[in-house]
């Protein structure tokens, strides 16, 4: 039995998906302010540490979006009772009073803006590419696999261009003005083309892409294509629905949407090619208490939200006033810092 | 003696005549005065009744909404003019304003509409507020309502009934805006926490941090013990 606990790549997305749901629709800050502090602790606790990113990078952004955030806000709602400055009418578009209420504002949606950034890349970090490619329907894994070519190719083209340019500085040829990059372009396009090229010989000698062994039967697959279009006719309602502000709708959409294609990827009929894996996920106790902890805070969320969205935002206009309290949501929220404690108080990783 | 009666009654009849002029003007005047008369109404059976003397200023209706002493929170839509968010406390945030005038996908949800008090009815006012200018003697009406047409529940009171219920000054040297509340405005300022909520999230808070902090020592410790 080591220290390092891994969890099941599901179970983040699990996780994930609650973070999101809460970063993207509450403005109130002492739940933002919460989310963050939780992110922060399940990155610096469950991310390994060879793939832990340092977040100086985060923190040199953050500036810089409460920077445009306040400005934006600032110089387009002139609402409020509390005038900060006043520019002359004259001036158009800026002119007029510049409040306090807008400040507030802006400082909230750069908040905002920072915690879904801190969940993102906390997310992009715990989970690994080749994870989630497996447990990817079978209908959808030469999209992946397609997709997985193509990011890997990104760090190799920006090799080959260090390698021809440092090639060209030896043979004396300076990259000077847009003209000198012609003779960069060529071999770089020439190496682009050979590496897709044995790519694809690669991928066509494992199979890649062949005609299915089994198709199916016709009816079966003519009930997955229907639940396929029902499960996007839904969520494209559910998204109308939320984009309008309905509030009743549109979770139940998503549900009904999501369940509808996730029958139409599995139960339609596919290759029958096996599939090589060396190592096989487990789904554990962890996994499940993870997914438990995220599920109930984003159900009460949800809960809370349509019963009193209120008391999740912050609306400093027209009086700026201290932001209200949501103690039910703030006392659940460390449900979510549950993958962190099992890291650090958990029986270890026997996988 | 002759030449007296006739000129006592020629007298008689211009007094008379004369006499019947000042009650005349007199019941003019108020009948004009230089305001404005403004009913708003929350949806909920509160409304606030407001009084703005227009001094000869040309008032757009947001204008006077503004004038009146109420909170008022407003966003540019351009070429439209001006689009009434929130007022006091009832209404919705600038994102939601934004994007569809506090409206949601229901035909019954509210917004702000502006309404125009006509022959014995209100009237929705198809310039909206930034197209109207504000006449002497008019009573404008702003009601957070759903649907189609004028509320049922908003009154039409006349410009007088509005001076009386705002506790307008008329007989005051310098006319001043006059504004009162009648009935609770919903989700009024009140409803907010108490400083002991603020106190629990504050603990709340700095636990969060410090469970925080010995989750993350204790998981390094853990990964440094692991074996390599």
């Amino acid at each position: 039995m080591s220290g390092v606990t891994t969890f099941d790549v599901r179970a983040w997305m699990v996780w994930g998906t609650s973070a999101f749901l809460i970063a993207l629709l509450a403005r109130n800050p002492f739940v933002l302010v919460e989310l963050g502090i939780v992110a922060l602790t399940v990155r610096f606790a469950c991310v390994p540490p060879e793939r832990l990113a340092g977040i100086g990078w985060i923190l040199r952004v953050a500036p810089l979006m409460l920077a445009i955030g306040v400005v934006f806000n600032v110089l387009t709602v002139r609402s409020g009772d509390r005038v900060l400055a006043t520019l002359p009418d004259s001036w158009p578009v800026i002119g007029g009073d510049l409040t306090w209420n807008a400040f507030a504002y802006g400082v909230v949606s750069a908040l905002a803006l920072f915690v879904l950034l801190l969940v993102g890349t906390t997310l992009g970090a715990l989970m690994r590419w080749i994870d989630l490619t497996r447990i990817l329907p079978q209908r959808v894994a030469p999209l992946a696999v397609a997709g997985s070519v193509a990011w890997v190719f990104l760090p190799e083209l920006s090799r080959s261009f260090t390698d021809i340019r440092e090639t060209m500085a030896l043979r004396g040829i300076p990259l000077r003005g847009p003209r000198s990059f012609l003779p960069l372009v060529v071999p770089l396009l020439a190496q682009g083309l050979e590496r897709a090229m044995t790519t694809a010989e690669v991928l066509e000698a494992r199979g890649f892409g062949g005609r299915p062994v089994r198709a199916g039967s016709r009816r079966a697959g003519g009930m997955a294509d229907l639940a396929l279009i029902a499960g996007l006719v839904a969520l494209a309602a559910g998204s109308y629905d939320l984009v309008s502000g309905g509030r009743i709708a549109w979770p139940i959409l998503f549900a009904g949407g999501a369940a509808a294609l996730g029958t139409g990827l599995l139960r339609r009929p596919v290759a029958d090619a096996p599939r090589t894996r060396y190592r096989l996920a487990r789904w554990r106790w962890m996994d499940t208490a993870t997914c438990a902890g995220s599920v109930a805070v984003a159900a009460i969320f949800l809960w809370r939200w349509i019963a009193q969205p209120a008391g999740l935002g912050f609306d400093p206009y027209p009086h700026l006033e201290w932001p209200p309290v949501d103690l039910p949501m703030m006392l659940v929220m460390p449900l979510l810092a549950l993958p962190a404690a099992i890291v650090a108080f958990g029986p270890g990783d026997d996988r | 003696m002759r030449g007296i009666l006739p000129a006592l009654v020629t007298c008689a009849l211009v007094f008379a005549l004369v006499g019947d002029v000042p009650p005349r003007i007199s019941a003019a005047a108020p009948a004009t005065p230089d305001v404005a008369g403004l009913v708003v109404s929350y949806g909920d059976g509160a409304f606030s009744y407001a009084t703005v003397p227009l001094d000869g200023e040309r008032l757009d209706g947001l204008a006077l909404l503004k004038a009146s002493g109420l909170s008022v929170l407003a966003i540019d839509f351009g070429g439209y003019g001006q689009g009434v968010c929130k007022i006091e406390v009832v209404g919705c945030d600038v994102s939601a304003c934004r994007m569809r005038l506090c409206q949601t996908a229901s035909a019954d949800s509210p917004f702000w509409r502006f309404l125009v008090a006509g022959d014995g009815h209100w009237a929705l006012s198809p310039l909206g507020a930034s197209g109207v200018t504000a006449k002497a003697g008019q009573v404008y009406g702003w009601a957070w309502a759903g649907g189609t047409g004028a509320p049922d529940d908003l009154p039409l009171p006349t410009l007088d009934e509005v001076m009386t219920r705002s506790g307008f000054e008329r007989d005051a040297t310098s006319l001043r805006p006059a504004l009162a509340n009648q009935g609770r405005i919903p989700g009024s300022l009140d409803e907010h926490p108490a400083w002991d909520r603020y106190g629990a999230a504050g603990c709340i808070l700095v636990a969060m941090g410090a469970g925080g902090l010995i989750l993350v020592r204790r998981a390094s410790s853990r990964r440094g013990e692991a074996p390599s």
